[in-house]
């Protein structure tokens, strides 16, 4: 099939950034099988009230009272969405339960009773052309959508906030340039139609504004697939990317494709573009035309402890200990469990908590940790300023929170750093830069401090 | 699911294998063809100089951290490096005590005294050898072969010695001249190893040899002969590109291979010294500091 027309005509040349780091990308284990379904968990389902940036969610249910599927048990005060129940059964407990940052986070606990009972849609089905903006903005409120990416703010309020500024472009991020997860490209490759119907919905908010699907080059399978459904479409166009880390982050990204920067401290939209995840395009879709809440998600289980790697649709609120038994038997004893991609992920101490609306990738790894050398002293190499995207200094903002020195910090824009990792992945000395420099600013839901 | 005691882990998870000692590892390794050239060409006597200067250098880095209770960081093989690139400096005649005096005044003066590796404001074996030059002039000129005194090409220029020896020897480099500098193919062939390797930017020495070959022929003189004899070679691949005294980012990478090579071109040509590379490679190790300040990156998002 010739896709040429959906290229912009400087795509030949793949677009980029200066920086970042090119680590082995381990997407072979899992990127060629089919996304299976594990869609009926045992155990009793934990949903945390707080699955998102901002504010926890309250309860409105009561212990021992009855739900259904889809049903609202977390209702959002401030910025915040609401929590749907994924299973149908009774509340067994309403407590805090364990969040894999460490914290303490009150969740509702239902027992399933498989049955799977649904409440009747609250909107009926419906093609997004037939509604009006207002009714897509209220349905996409309704469905609890967040940033699946990772960031979990809350979609809502980002498009509501996006819609008072000239937003000329919608970018949708294929680019998964994290190691090991491949659950973007799995969805853009089997549920292309709802990717390219998300955007389509998004940019039906944005009349102004042109789509770019992004992705690295080297997923020729999912350009074809996608280009498929935006042939007919004027306003989307398809651009690949180098494939190199971090070529996903949101900065990065507007910088790559439109040239253009975010300016410090403030949002995409102020850079007059709405980025947006794969797997938030695929639940925008389905909270528009089939008036679905957010209820599953894609998981990619991975790393080399794993003897059936591969992507699974699963329920927010299974547990990750349950899914790993039922679908995967360990091939090696892991020693370190990590909670995310392997670059911004989070070491965790068990398995024992639940899938929420922003996990997206469960690593398990045999070796006890990232590097064998222990840290050393700094060589000068400047290879952490090569690697940054964000072109900061890493190896003199470490120096400056050595000497406890905020003011240089400052004047170096440290609280600029996106904690991409390219800093610490590069250093020959081993040193912990990322660590020490993005945990002055970074603030994961509230988090202080991984356990 | 029980999965047993886990380990804490710091983002990002996984790391680039590439460490300080494993660095250094490459730099050895990709010297030892020089060293055996070497060994034939001028005869045992290299060995027993290599192996004075690396045991010297890395048994002051012992004692030096030992005496002074810090970290023994001789396991990253960098005082082996320095060791090494100063013995390949030396001519094969110099008295035993030179390697020895020279490498520990490398790594005591130049490296610890400073704080150890990473804080030296000069390449420390170049250091050392410009020390040596300066103070035992008579004895860091002496080179022979096979126990015949024999001028370098480059001393031969400056003396006016009508007979040099052809442009072919020199790259080949069967001819007098310092252990590990005079075999320009060697140094092209472990040099490029390195780049492949990605253990040394290739900027610094592509315009540093690129930068003194022009500006030879600018200045009368014959380009390739300048750069195949002599330290430039050696010191464009080995020298300026220790990465504790160079510039981190390209742009800077650039203009301090451009200067290091006008820099000894002029030097020498204009100076009554034969050999340019040690004061124009220690004169452009001071400016890294300099550039890297000029030359501080666009960060994201700032106006």
């Amino acid at each position: 099939m010739d896709l040429s027309h959906l290229f912009s005509s400087h795509s030949l040349r793949a677009f980029s950034f200066e920086g970042g780091v090119r680590p082995a990308d381990e997407k072979q284990f899992s990127k060629d099988h089919p996304i299976l379904d594990f869609m009926d968990p045992q155990q009793e389902m934990v949903f945390f009230m707080l699955q998102h940036q901002g504010e926890p969610c309250e309860p409105v249910v009561k212990e021992g009272e009855k739900v259904f599927r889809d049903q609202l048990i977390g209702s959002p005060k401030g910025l915040g969405a609401p929590v749907y129940s994924s299973v149908s059964g009774i509340v067994k407990a309403i407590e805090p339960r364990l969040h894999p940052n460490g914290q303490m986070i009150m969740s509702v606990v239902v027992d399933n009773d498989h049955m799977y009972e649904t409440l009747p849609a609250k909107f009926p089905p419906a093609s997004f052309m037939e509604l009006t903006k207002e009714e897509i903005l209220e349905r996409i409120r309704f469905a609890g959508i967040v940033g699946m990416g990772g960031d979990g703010y809350p979609t809502f309020p980002k498009l509501v906030s996006a819609m008072q500024k000239p937003i000329d472009h919608v970018l949708l991020n294929g680019c998964e340039c994290e190691p090991y997860l491949s659950s973007d490209y799995r969805v853009m490759l089997e549920d292309s139609w709802r990717v390219v119907n998300g955007l389509k919905i998004v940019l039906s908010l944005f009349p102004e504004a042109k789509g770019i699907i992004c992705m690295e080059h080297n997923k020729p399978d999912a350009v074809e697939a996608l280009g498929e459904h935006v042939q007919d479409d004027e306003k989307i166009r398809i651009c690949t990317l180098k494939s190199k880390y971090p070529s996903g982050d949101e900065k990065v990204l507007i910088e790559s494709v439109l040239r253009r920067q975010i300016p410090a401290g403030m949002k995409a939209e102020d850079a007059s573009c709405v980025v947006l995840n794969i797997d938030t395009s695929v639940a925008i879709s389905r909270a528009v035309t089939q008036a679905r809440p957010l209820e599953r998600r894609i998981i990619t289980i991975a790393g080399d402890c794993v003897r059936n790697p591969g992507n699974y649709r699963v329920r927010v609120g299974t547990s990750f200990s349950e899914l790993l038994e039922q679908v995967s038997p360990l091939a090696k004893r892991p020693r370190r469990v990590i909670y995310g991609g392997p670059m911004m992920g989070n070491a965790v101490n068990s398995l024992d908590f639940p899938v929420v609306k922003t996990s997206s990738c469960i690593l398990l790894l045999s070796s006890k940790s990232p590097s064998r050398s222990e840290e050393t002293a700094c060589i000068r190499c400047g290879q952490c300023l090569t690697a940054c995207p964000v072109h900061l200094e890493p190896f003199r903002l470490y120096e400056a929170l050595m000497k406890d020195d905020q003011t240089l910090f400052s004047k170096l824009n440290g609280d600029l750093c996106t904690g991409c990792g390219c800093c610490s992945y590069v250093c020959p000395a081993k040193r912990d830069l990322t660590e020490i420099i993005s945990k002055r600013n970074w603030q994961p839901e509230g988090a202080e401090e991984e356990s | 699911m029980s999965i047993g005691v886990l380990y804490p882990s710091k983002a990002p998870h996984i790391r680039n294998p590439r460490t300080t000692s494993s660095i250094m590892r490459e730099v050895l390794f990709a010297l030892i063809p020089l060293v055996i050239f070497a060994t034939v060409y001028f005869g045992v006597r290299v060995l027993l100089v290599v192996t004075l200067s690396v045991l010297s250098a890395v048994l002051s880095e012992f004692l030096f951290e030992f005496l002074l209770h810090r970290k023994i960081t001789i396991g990253d093989c960098s005082a082996a490096v320095t060791g090494l690139i100063f013995a390949l400096m030396l001519p094969v005649t110099v008295p035993w005590w030179i390697p020895v005096l020279g490498s520990v005044i490398a790594i005591i003066v130049m490296k610890q005294a400073f704080g150890g590796i990473g804080r030296n404001p000069f390449n420390p074996a170049l250091f050392s050898r410009c020390l040596m030059m300066v103070v035992f002039p008579g004895i860091m000129r002496a080179f022979e072969i096979d126990a015949v005194s024999v001028p370098t090409p480059l001393i031969a220029m400056v003396d006016n010695v009508k007979l040099l020896p052809g442009l072919r020897s020199c790259f080949l480099g069967v001819i007098p001249g310092s252990i590990g500098e005079t075999s320009s193919l060697l140094i092209l062939l472990s040099g490029g190893y390195l780049i492949i390797r990605g253990i040394i930017d290739f900027r610094i020495p592509l315009v540093f040899l690129a930068s003194s070959l022009i500006l030879s022929y600018a200045l009368g003189l014959d380009g390739l002969y300048q750069l195949f004899t002599g330290g430039i070679m050696f010191a464009a691949f080995f020298v300026a590109t220790d990465p504790t005294t160079s510039p981190m980012l390209p742009a800077g990478k650039w203009i301090y291979g451009l200067l290091c090579g006008v820099l000894t071109i002029l030097i020498r040509k204009y100076t009554g010294f034969p050999e340019g590379i040690c004061f124009a490679v220690l004169c452009m190790n001071l400016s890294r500091y300099l550039l890297d300040r000029l030359l501080v990156p666009h960060v994201y998002g700032m106006k």
